[in-house]
């Protein structure tokens, strides 16, 4: 045999396999696309000159604003009370530990359901709510509990105090994920433990943490139409108001189901977004140029 | 317990361990571990794994904590105050004004992945010493230079080698100006033709002044630059002296040992 150069032609060329299975696959799939094609056109029961009619409708639209407003109030909650409840589960003191563990297991062990509801009943079980001394003492400051709690506000307590309860697991994993030595390496170079945890350890847990918060976000976005058992006018309770008056009730379940496609794919993008930007010293690109810096 | 004199300047050493105790768990790490260094010194601690040799080395600057005894710097006990014949634990941020001035260098550099190279050497300054952007740019590529990496201010860590890692880590280190510095094993996790480099900057460090405290397992590294020579073993000091004696001379059958061991090793 002989050694040394060969020229390109006759070194062996590497091919893929052919892919049969493959091409079965375009045809079944293309099948079924078809199908719901012709479906979606044919169909009398989509009605789609009345989705038309109420895509843009103002009751549909309140309702949409509605749900953009809760789920961001519910997820700026969520949010707050996880980050708390990280660091009082990461904290070495027995009391933080057991208050958040406590939180998390009742909150995250009853159904969201359950606690709209409960939320929204409170003045059942407290009429009046009142800030003062227990067990009697002096009161600062007292509402009535059918005043203090709306649909609105009933929404917020019981999907947002839910929502904390799942994003304190989300920030712990994720700062749990950074490698102690990152946190020795600032420790060492004089940070005080607040500037530790905002500058070196946070911005690298952000990386574990922004996918499941936007599987989260876009969860949430959903789980806000369970709040139209409460009378909380919603896009999901507008569409129900609608249709419970003109039976229309296919078209307008598929105008609320649009609108929520609409907004989780928003909502998807703006995390493609964020991904990317926390992802910055983790890309292949060797340098950054001088603005990136600023 | 006696406190350090404070009235003889020149005599007073820059670091000064005395009798520290450590338990980890049932396993106790360091047994009544005393020395000091002077400024300008060098100490390299030598011994096998497990001597204890980097858990004193991260007590001199309070990340972790002993149980018993006194670590002075410069005159100032480190992560506690004294309170009548026992020893209080100061809070976190009491203690990160304390390690501000001591440098450290850790086996695996971490370096701050989310931050270039420059970013990595100026934030401390500024955040922490409060300085201004301009003053602390100037200084990081005076240091940059001074480790040869003058080119790489831009990069994020991950696109560097171990070896350049570590001497940004040591750059990083450096912009702090610190009173003393810590190196924990800083070759440890190089390959042997990228040890050389963070080597040869240590060395010229040496000779510019700085203490330093460096934990290490290069035997000739530490023959030809330790002023004090530090053998631990077990929790405790077997042998220590200037390092042309302990290195070439010991005394102690541990310390024959370990260097035997050592340099069939190297």
């Amino acid at each position: 045999m002989q050694l040394g150069r060969r020229s390109h032609s006759d070194t062996g060329l590497i091919v893929e396999p052919p892919h049969y299975g493959r091409w079965l696959g375009f045809l079944l799939v293309g099948i079924g696309l078809i199908w719901i094609a012709y479906q979606l056109l044919t169909n009398r029961g989509f009605q789609w000159d009345i989705v038309g009619r109420y895509m843009l409708h103002p009751t549909v639209l309140r309702g949409v604003e509605m749900t953009i407003r809760l789920t961001f109030l519910v997820m700026t909650i969520g949010v707050a009370i996880g980050i708390a409840i990280a660091l009082m589960r990461m904290s070495r003191d027995p009391l933080l530990n057991f208050c958040a563990h406590a939180f998390v297991w009742f909150f995250r062990g009853t159904p969201v359901l359950v606690q709209l509801v409960f939320w929204y009943n409170l003045a059942a079980l407290f009429p009046m709510l009142s800030l003062g001394v227990p067990f009697g003492g002096p009161k600062f400051f007292e509402i009535s509990a059918n005043a203090a709690i709306s649909s609105f506000t009933a929404a917020l307590l019981g999907l947002g105090l839910n929502e904390g309860a799942y994003m304190g697991e989300i920030i712990r994993a994720g700062l749990l994920a950074v490698d102690p030595g990152q946190t020795e390496a600032s420790k060492a170079l004089g940070y005080r433990p607040w500037q530790t945890f905002r500058v070196i350890v946070l911005p690298q847990a952000m990386k574990a943490i922004v996918p499941p918060t936007g599987n989260q976000f876009i969860g949430m976005l959903k789980y806000t139409s369970l709040a139209s058992v409460i009378a909380l006018p919603e896009l999901m309770q507008s569409v129900e108001i609608i249709y419970a008056r003109t039976y229309e009730t296919m078209p307008l379940l598929i105008v609320a189901a649009l609108w929520y496609l609409i907004l989780v794919s928003i909502l998807s993008v703006i995390q493609v977004f964020i991904e990317r930007y926390y992802s910055k010293g983790w890309t292949p690109d060797a340098h950054v140029s001088l603005e990136a810096q600023r | 317990m006696t406190a350090v004199p404070r009235s003889n300047v020149e005599a007073q050493p820059l670091v000064c361990v005395s009798s520290v105790w450590k338990k980890r768990g049932a396993n106790k790490v360091l047994k009544g571990v005393s020395l000091t260094a002077h400024q300008g010194q060098v100490v390299c601690l030598l011994g096998p794994s497990g001597a204890g040799k980097s858990t004193l080395l991260r007590c001199i600057n309070a990340i972790e904590l002993p149980d018993r005894g006194a670590i002075y710097v410069d005159g100032v006990m480190i992560g506690c105050r004294q309170h009548g014949n026992t020893f209080v634990r100061l809070s976190e941020s009491q203690v990160s004004r304390q390690r501000a001035d001591i440098g450290m260098v850790f086996q695996n550099f971490n370096l701050f992945p989310h931050m270039s190279v420059l970013q990595n050497i100026i934030d401390a300054p500024m955040r922490v010493r409060g300085e201004s952007r301009s003053t602390a740019t100037e200084r990081a590529y005076g240091l940059l230079a001074r480790v040869g990496l003058s080119d790489k201010a831009n990069s994020y860590p991950r696109h560097l080698s171990g070896g350049q890692q570590q001497r940004v880590a040591i750059a990083r280190a450096l912009a702090m100006q610190p009173k003393l510095m810590l190196f924990d094993e800083p070759t440890s996790a190089l390959d042997p033709h990228l040890t050389d480099e963070v080597l040869d900057v240590i060395k010229v460090l040496a000779s510019s002044g700085m203490t330093m405290i460096v934990v290490t397992h290069e035997i000739g590294f530490a023959r030809e630059l330790a002023d004090l020579a530090i053998i631990m073993d077990d929790g405790v000091i077997v042998e220590s002296g200037p390092a042309h004696e302990v290195l070439v001379q010991p005394k102690d059958a541990r310390t024959r040992k370990f260097l035997a061991k050592s340099l069939r090793e190297h």
